[in-house]
């Protein structure tokens, strides 16, 4: 009996078992960026910027060249690359902690440079690998082990939407929010990823994808509860879709 | 050979140009040479405090306690300063701003009206100038030709014009005390 | 750029100027800061020479930016350096330590100023412990060296980019106010490009085996494992690179030990003393680390006695007192604030601790 391969893993995805948790949203997309990278061939010609959180052990999984961050410094660790190798793909890829919180300054300051970088920003609303406490995006009401009655936004302030707060700045070029709970939407996750990696050739300047995740460890809830819950209550504080595309890629 | 100087004045009086000037200069002519500036916290106005020393050996220490020649552009400074001039060295003081004597004895007391120079060629900015061509003829240490050398060199960015009233301001301080 | 003499290349400048000269000229091309007094004219030097010699200057949000920048910039192939004075030493400290885990090679330069906290902006030298002490979380040091004069500045920095290239380890330039606002004569006639190795960097995977740059040193005994390697790297360093300057010590009584521009008012105050027959010398610490200890204790052994003299309140004496090993009195004479030593109160400290000879 003929047997047929009618899918594989990528070649790029290696290493050993992922560490990560039941249902965590983080294999997904490190799968699609492996796919993408053998896709366009470009093996050769990107480093990757990985941070502080959970995908610490991003490089570990994924067969190119990386850079390890810091937390929250990644975005200017990603400049000192950039501007190294100007021609390259360059990437960060960061959580909420790390990108809003303590590395909000560093996000800022490449979105108001328009730093021709892409940053991969993982938002579940939680601070994962510290054990479920408050994030920058953590929903109102959301009960975190910091926010332990649900978090008021009267001493913490509201969760924070960062693509439309740069949306803006000239240098910023390329604005998207996805989520990874369904084929469909890991599909344009992956359409997204790919189209901003190829802007950086065509028209450089910052782009970011927001990727809405789940966390079920720390939300106390069942994967598939959890993938209720982004996109019943995160998706309706975070909408999908295109914030900003330049103009002639329409 | 060693020269240890000290040039002070009000901040915006050009007096860390007069001390790269000196250094410069010295520096055409063969000498080790050394420039230190000590900046008021404030961009102007403050206080201005450079040291200049020119010798013939390797300079130790370009921080000193007694000097050779003070050069003093303002009232302050003159009072402040007059002391720190070594017996038998001497004192270049602005005139123009000064208005007491010194009462340091035992040193070379010379006054310039650096400042009323600078006016009459409708600058007092470049008292500082007039004082460089003092500064030639009293300690000897270079000539008027390096010192206009030294601003040929230093001063890159500014108009023929300007450059002629800094030379010429440089030759009158060097005329009045020779 | 246009020489200041003719016959050769001399140039007049201040020491901040002469340090990113000196850089470029020796390959640095990337550079990385944040304004803050008195190390402003060498980012500002850097802002106009770097773009003009094909490398990167990029004034950086913070210091803690600059040294992060710094960092991705050595983990991809560059020669990169940043400058700040103390209180920026402090916001760069996080980077210094991932740089020295990553075993990358940088080159930071600390204009120190008094301090702590915002101090003020005058001459100092405040930082001597955080640089040699640690200069950052961790098991690791920085190569510290504390250039006296302008010329210093220049030969200094290249010294430094040498040694964190050899030993993939941050290099600090320990200067202060007073040296980077020096004006001297300086030569860069020596100065060749250095040569640059890039084979552990990560500039895409271009062989089967990809590149990975990271300060996270894994479990225990991996981590311990990269601890002792860094520890024989220090071993090696200062073994054969160990660098002081003597000035008249062969008969003296009293050894000062001062370094930086300190050294150099010592000098004076040593010249003095000696017009009154004072038998004194100077130990000067080219590398404050590695600290040279054996010359130290060698003239300790034969009787000398010491006086550290310092521009802080006395960070360098217990270096001093270890060398010594109490074969010999160690004294200290300092000023902190901003107040620079002078000849004249050196010269006055040297006479309360010898005997005079006619």
């Amino acid at each position: 009996m003929d047997n047929k391969v009618l899918a594989t893993s990528p070649k790029l995805f290696f290493g050993p078992p992922l560490h990560y948790c039941p249902g965590c949203s983080h294999g997904i997309v490190h799968r699609l960026l492996a796919e993408i990278v053998e896709e366009l061939e470009i093996r050769e010609k990107i480093v990757g910027v990985s941070s502080v959180g959970c995908s610490a052990r991003l490089h570990m999984y994924l067969d190119f060249d990386f850079v390890k961050s810091s937390h929250g410094r990644a975005p200017a660790v990603a400049t000192g690359v950039r501007r190294e190798l100007p021609k390259h793909n360059i990437f960060t890829y960061q959580g909420d902690g790390d990108l809003l919180s303590i590395g909000l300054s560093e996000a800022m300051s490449v979105a108001i440079r328009g730093e021709n970088i892409l940053i991969i920003f993982i938002n579940n609303a939680i601070f994962g690998m510290t054990g479920g406490q408050m994030a920058p995006t953590t929903l109102v009401g959301q009960k975190s082990t910091t926010t332990q009655n649900g978090r008021n936004p009267d001493t913490t302030g509201y969760p924070l939407r960062f693509p439309e707060l740069i949306a803006p700045l000239p240098g910023v070029k390329y604005l998207t929010r996805c989520a990874v709970d369904s084929p469909k939407n890991v599909r344009k996750t992956k359409k997204s990823l790919t189209f901003a990696l190829n802007l950086q050739h065509t028209n450089p300047g910052l782009s970011l994808v927001e990727i809405l995740s789940i966390c079920p460890t720390n939300l106390h809830l069942s994967p598939v509860k959890s993938l209720d819950w982004l996109h019943d209550d995160l998706v309706s504080y975070y909408p999908l879709g295109d914030i900003k595309v330049p103009e002639e890629e329409k | 050979m060693l020269n240890e100087m000290l040039i002070a004045g009000f901040g915006g009086q050009g007096i860390v140009t007069l001390g790269k000037l000196i250094a410069y200069a010295g520096m055409l002519e063969g000498r080790e040479v050394s420039c230190y500036t000590r900046y008021g916290a404030e961009m102007r106005g403050g206080t201005a405090q450079c040291t200049v020393i020119l010798s013939s050996d390797a300079i130790d220490s370009p921080v000193i306690d007694a000097y050779d020649t003070v050069v003093a552009m303002n009232q302050p400074s003159m009072t402040l300063f007059q002391n720190k001039v070594k017996s038998s060295g001497q004192l270049i003081w602005n005139r123009s701003l000064c208005t007491s004597e010194p009462d340091k004895t035992g040193i070379d007391l010379v006054g310039v009206d650096a400042t009323t120079i600078a006016t009459e060629l409708n600058n007092p900015r470049i008292a500082n100038m007039v004082a460089f061509g003092a500064i030639a003829v009293k300690t000897g240490l270079f000539s008027v030709d390096s010192a206009i050398t030294a601003m040929k060199k230093r001063f890159t960015r500014m108009t023929q014009d300007m450059f002629e009233l800094n030379q010429a301001a440089v030759k009158r301080g060097y005329e009045k005390c020779a | 750029m246009e020489t200041d003499n003719n016959s050769s290349e001399v140039y007049l400048m201040e020491g901040n100027e002469a340090i990113a000269e000196a850089a470029i000229r020796a390959g640095c091309n990337h550079f990385y800061g944040y304004p803050i007094t008195p190390q402003n004219e060498l980012i500002e030097y850097m802002s106009r020479r770097m773009p003009e010699s094909g490398g990167n200057f990029l004034q950086a949000e913070s210091e803690l930016a600059s040294i992060h920048m710094v960092f991705g910039a050595a983990a991809a192939g560059g020669s990169a350096m940043t400058s700040t004075s103390s209180p920026g030493i402090s916001l760069m400290l996080e980077g210094i330590s991932h740089l020295a885990a990553a075993e990358l090679p940088c080159v930071v330069v600390d204009v120190m100023r008094a301090g702590p906290g915002n101090g003020n902006i005058f001459p100092s030298q405040s930082d001597y412990s955080l640089a040699t002490k640690g200069g950052g979380h961790g098991d690791f040091h920085n190569i510290v060296l504390a250039p006296a004069s302008v010329q210093d500045m220049a030969d200094h920095i290249v010294l430094a980019f040498e040694l964190a290239e050899k030993y993939r380890n941050p290099a600090m330039i320990l200067s202060d106010g007073l040296v980077g606002h020096l004006t001297e004569k300086v030569s860069f006639e020596h100065i060749k490009r250095l040569p640059k190795l890039n084979e552990w960097c990560a500039r895409g995977a271009t062989e089967p085996e990809r590149r990975v740059v990271k300060s996270s040193l894994g479990l225990e005994s991996q981590c311990e494992a990269e601890n002792l390697k860094f520890a024989a790297k220090y071993e090696d360093l200062k073994k054969n690179h160990t660098q002081w300057n003597t000035f008249m010590v062969d008969d003296a009584e009293l050894i000062i030990v001062a370094f930086g521009i300190a050294s150099r008012i010592c000098r004076k105050a040593i010249k003095l003393a000696r017009q009154e027959n004072i038998r004194v010398g100077l130990i000067q610490p080219i590398t404050l680390f590695p600290f040279p200890t054996d010359v130290i204790s060698e003239f300790a052994k034969k009787g000398c006695r010491f006086l550290v003299a310092e521009m802080n309140l006395g960070q360098m004496v217990s270096d001093v007192e270890l060398a010594v090993n109490g074969a010999a009195d160690v004294r200290f004479y300092g000023r902190s604030g901003g107040f620079v030593l002078s000849p004249e109160e050196i010269l006055s400290e040297i006479r309360k601790h010898v005997s005079r000879t006619s």
